[in-house]
């Protein structure tokens, strides 16, 4: 039961990745939803639940992108494997500071690798308006982990020590 | 190496990943992008227009200040647009005489194919929309796409089902463009942040803010005369090769419902 609850909410929020929240796009930036889910999910759950939600989740949106096929895939494993890391090492998950980290981190990896593709063909940076972007998108991104928490927490909740490592 | 079950579970998901990457990268992945065109595609496309509704009424709400400043304009280019209209039917009517006089065959309208917008670019600096018609329709590589009378992007890949569409807003889109009031010539490409630019302007050439800017046609696929926008400023300078000119675009990308797909004459 859990796992289809787990399964149906995924495909909730990568339909809202690729379609509703680019539609609306507030504050003018689209949210990284999938990628607080798939944190979040990792924290919560297990590793492997973690990565099968970022591979599934990663190909459809890859599907959808006109970016480099792959970006959305990996960055999205990249962090499921991150979250079994922080298990292994014992981190205490318990607070938000963990998840704020990783989906802080995740959204700055993928906004360097988005616009890195575009070294070759940019002439001139607006930096300014760029980085003003980065951090709307980061605070959503936040706003957007804090929300999605206790989700997470009930479909995903799993057994947290041998199904949690790596390595 | 004596891997844990479930060590070994997540090196399978991991190959997985990376053997669909691959295969994607390949363009091998088709009944993958099958299972998508036929079964998220479909869902998308209510998403898709719970947030266009969204994004619309609350641009509305915000709006409403300037509603009556803005009738005002609307109604004075309305006026405009009828004497255009008016003054561009006698010369068709003449260019028709003409050519039948010389032998020529009538100029006639673009084929187009109507699509529903199902996608959206999931990023905030990549512009791309997805729609919910492909190779089947003949659509095909580098054709026009056009929306409420103005281009807004190209068939960047087309599918069997499905097609993605780069707008004219993405830093990657370029386009031969010109000035249609002084015949003026450039590339017309995407800025990052948003925007366009029509770059490439030759230093002895006239563009003026409030020129209409259209495609050229050089190319072949893009037909000649599609509207792209109008011209608000213009940088020159006397030690730069080329002038650049900033061109505002009425696309709206939160509000893209439907794209038509110009397919040729």
């Amino acid at each position: 039961m859990r796992r289809i609850a787990l399964i149906l909410s995924s495909l909730v929020i990568v339909m809202m990745q690729i379609s509703l929240l680019p539609a609306l796009k507030p504050l003018g930036v689209v949210p990284n939803i999938a990628l607080a889910w798939v944190v979040l999910v990792g924290l919560e759950g297990t590793a492997s639940s973690a990565l099968a939600v970022a591979v599934a989740s990663g190909i459809i949106i890859d599907l959808a992108s006109g970016a480099n096929f792959g970006l959305w895939t990996g960055t999205l494993v990249l962090a499921a494997l991150a979250g079994g890391v922080v298990h292994r090492a014992g981190i205490e998950l318990t607070g938000w500071l963990v998840a704020g980290v990783m989906v802080a981190v995740g959204t700055l990896l993928m906004t360097i690798i988005t616009l890195g593709g575009l070294v070759d063909t940019v002439g001139e940076w607006p930096a300014g308006a760029m980085v003003g972007r980065f951090m709307t998108e980061l605070m959503l991104n936040l706003l957007l982990t804090a929300g999605l928490r206790r989700a997470a927490r009930m479909v995903a909740a799993g057994p947290r020590t041998s199904e949690a490592t790596i390595g | 190496m004596n891997l844990s079950r479930t060590n070994r579970r997540i090196l399978i998901v991991v190959a997985v990943g990376g053997l669909l990457v691959m295969l994607g990268t390949l363009g091998k992945l088709g009944p993958v992008r099958w299972l998508y065109d036929h079964t998220l595609v479909p869902i998308g496309q209510g998403f898709n227009g719970l947030g266009s509704n969204t994004s619309e009424a609350l641009a509305n709400v915000g709006g409403v200040r300037n509603l009556a400043r803005e009738n005002v304009r609307l109604e004075r280019e309305n006026a405009e647009l009828r004497k255009k209209i008016a003054a561009d039917a006698e010369t068709r009517r003449d260019n028709e005489l003409l050519r039948k006089q010389l032998g020529l065959e009538v100029a006639g309208t673009y084929r187009e194919v109507a699509a529903e917008v199902v996608a959206f670019q999931p990023d905030s600096y990549r512009q791309f929309v997805t729609i919910n018609k492909g190779k089947k329709a003949g659509i095909a590589n580098g054709m026009a796409v056009v929306s409420e009378g103005v281009l807004i992007g190209t068939i960047a890949d087309a599918q069997a089902s499905t097609s993605r569409i780069i707008l004219v807003t993405d830093p990657e889109f370029k386009l031969t463009a010109k000035d249609q009031e002084t015949g003026a010539t450039g590339i017309i490409r995407g800025q990052l942040g948003s925007g366009l630019v029509l770059d490439k302007i030759g230093q002895t050439d006239e563009v003026k803010p409030g020129d209409t800017v259209t495609t050229s046609g050089l190319g072949g696929i893009v037909p000649p005369g599609l509207l792209i926008g109008k011209v608000e400023s213009v940088n020159t300078r006397a030690n730069v090769v080329f002038q650049v000119a900033q061109v505002e675009t009425s696309l709206k990308v939160s509000r893209l419902r439907f794209a038509y797909v110009v397919l040729g004459l």
